[in-house]
């Protein structure tokens, strides 16, 4: 009677006790933010992706093993580069399990398939759509009140989050493995996007407060009506239509040229 | 018309590039948006106030474009710093600083804005057009990619990501002299290479370009992140009443 064979190892999950030594953790870091340095349309992040990986992979998959590795790594990919973080730190972690034969090739093509599409919803959504709007409305109003300091406001409000996931992400992301989808739901990325956007709805608000008054100066209170009523009118067209921005901004531009050479070259 | 100095220049260049390598290929850590770079190539030229505000009306304006996935989106930065160096030749020496007591140009510099600002913007839309013509070539450094990943060569793998980022930079840098040439082609051909009024004779006037420029850039910011509800009613109530009290204290 021959025995059955026992069952593959499922991928490990969470260890708390699992940490990237800062020697492995600061390259990968370093390497990950040129995710997106040979951008493609046929094969978007690809080759940024693998070269991020390439230091670990040299340590895991080196020398005959390394053709795969590099090959399973070059297909399509595409997510947010802040967010891509977690999916690194994740996957670093996979593939060491590979090569110890506790997990398959299988399982980090599943955890990269599950999750490029979330990571990059979240991502974008926090990043483009709350964080750095919040950015421009901290760093203009700031700029405005104390001139070269909003510069640091804005770098500091942007990358305070930004370099934050970057570092965390990886390192949660290697603790995490497989699992790490649990850890994302939780963070500050996925559940705070709404704060952070309003955030900058006040910072927006205050920024048109604080033009109105030199606006009446400059241009009366008749030309501060029709410049509220154009802005207004831009606003409700840019929310259907982004691309438009630059448009308004050619018109508003025309307009002063025209001005200009109505006053005599002023 | 004062052309920046030969070291100017080469600052200005490198700072083009620099702005386009961060916008997607490397770092991303924002300093190639127009609020940092219309503020550094302002302190290169030596009007970092002017810089300042151009930066911070093109960062509103542009504040809806987001460099996700495929989306075509002009090259900001680079199109900043090529706004700013057109606008220094213009206006080469002011005394005016942006702030809440004066926010908007005066003077020589409201038409210095308005050429900046229409260099910019031109500039931005070109760019567009050369990142979607890099993005399609780029597929010729996955193929590469694909050999040296074939032969195991990590190496060769690393080796075309860093042609990657050395061909944003170039963008940026090329983006940046194309615009200044079109810019002095046409300042020559409108007979602009002729002086202009003696320095202080201009008035000081309330052209309305930068100012519109500016209100629409707010209205751009607020279209970004308007969701509606009364949430977001309360908050930008709130936060217009803020900016109310501020500027009585200041």
């Amino acid at each position: 009677m021959t025995e059955a064979a026992p069952p593959p190892a499922e991928p490990s999950a969470w260890n708390a006790d699992l940490r990237l030594p800062a020697g492995r953790l600061f390259p990968l870091l370093f390497r990950s933010f040129f995710l997106q340095a040979s951008w493609s349309f046929e094969r978007m992040q690809s080759v940024g992706w693998t070269a991020a990986l390439s230091g670990e992979g040299r340590r895991v998959a080196g020398g005959e093993k390394a053709a795969a590795f590099l090959q399973r790594h070059l297909g399509y990919f595409n997510t947010n580069p802040a967010m891509a973080s977690y999916l690194l730190g994740g996957v670093v972690r996979l593939e060491e399990e590979v090569a110890q034969g506790r997990a398959t090739e299988d399982d980090v093509s599943r955890l990269k398939r599950g999750l490029t599409g979330a990571l990059a919803a979240w991502g974008d959504t926090f990043f483009w759509a709350s964080l750095r709007p919040f950015s421009t409305a901290t760093g203009t109003l700031v700029a405005m009140i104390s001139g070269a300091w909003g510069v640091a406001a804005y770098l500091l409000a942007y990358n305070a989050f930004h370099l934050y996931y970057r570092v965390r992400g990886i390192s949660e992301g290697y603790r995490w493995g497989s699992k790490v989808t649990a850890r994302l739901t939780r963070t500050v990325a996925r559940t705070r996007a709404g704060t952070v956007r309003r955030l900058g709805l006040a910072g927006a608000g205050a920024l048109a407060t604080l033009s109105l008054s030199p606006t009446r100066r400059a241009l009366g209170p008749a030309g501060l009506s029709i410049v509220l009523g154009l802005s207004a009118v831009a606003g409700v067209l840019l929310v259907r239509r982004a691309s438009l921005g630059t448009w308004w901004g050619l018109l508003a531009v025309g307009g002063g040229l025209v001005y200009a050479l109505a006053t005599g070259g002023r | 018309m004062t052309w920046p100095s030969g070291s100017e220049l080469v600052l200005l260049f490198l700072l083009a590039g620099w702005a386009a390598a961060d916008t997607t290929a490397a770092f991303q850590i924002m300093v190639g948006q127009p609020l940092v770079m219309g503020w550094l190539s302002g302190c290169v030229v030596g009007l970092p106030g002017l810089g300042l505000f151009m930066g911070a009306a093109l960062q509103l304006l542009w504040s809806r474009l987001a460099p996700v996935g495929v989306s075509a989106y002009p090259d900001v930065g680079p199109a900043t710093v090529a706004g700013v160096t057109v606008a220094s030749t213009i206006a080469s020496q002011t005394a005016w600083a942006f702030s809440v007591a004066e926010p908007f140009p005066p003077g020589e510099a409201t038409l210095a804005c308005l050429a900046g600002f229409l260099v910019a913007l031109a500039s931005g839309r070109w760019g567009q057009t050369l990142t979607e013509m890099l993005r399609r070539d780029n597929a010729r450094l996955a193929y590469a990619a694909d050999r040296a990943a074939a032969a195991g060569s990590f190496a060769g793998v690393e080796r075309e990501n860093w042609i990657g980022v050395a061909r944003s930079f170039a963008r940026g840098g090329v983006l940046w002299v194309g615009s200044l040439l079109a810019f002095s082609l046409l300042a020559w051909l409108a007979g602009a290479l002729s002086p202009g009024p003696p320095a202080g004779s201009v008035p000081r006037l309330t052209n309305p370009g930068p100012i519109l420029f500016w209100w629409f850039g707010i209205a751009a910011l607020c279209s970004v992140l308007w969701r509606g509800g009364r949430r977001d009613a309360a908050f930008t109530i709130g936060g217009a009443a803020a900016g109310l009290l501020l500027g009585r204290i200041l």
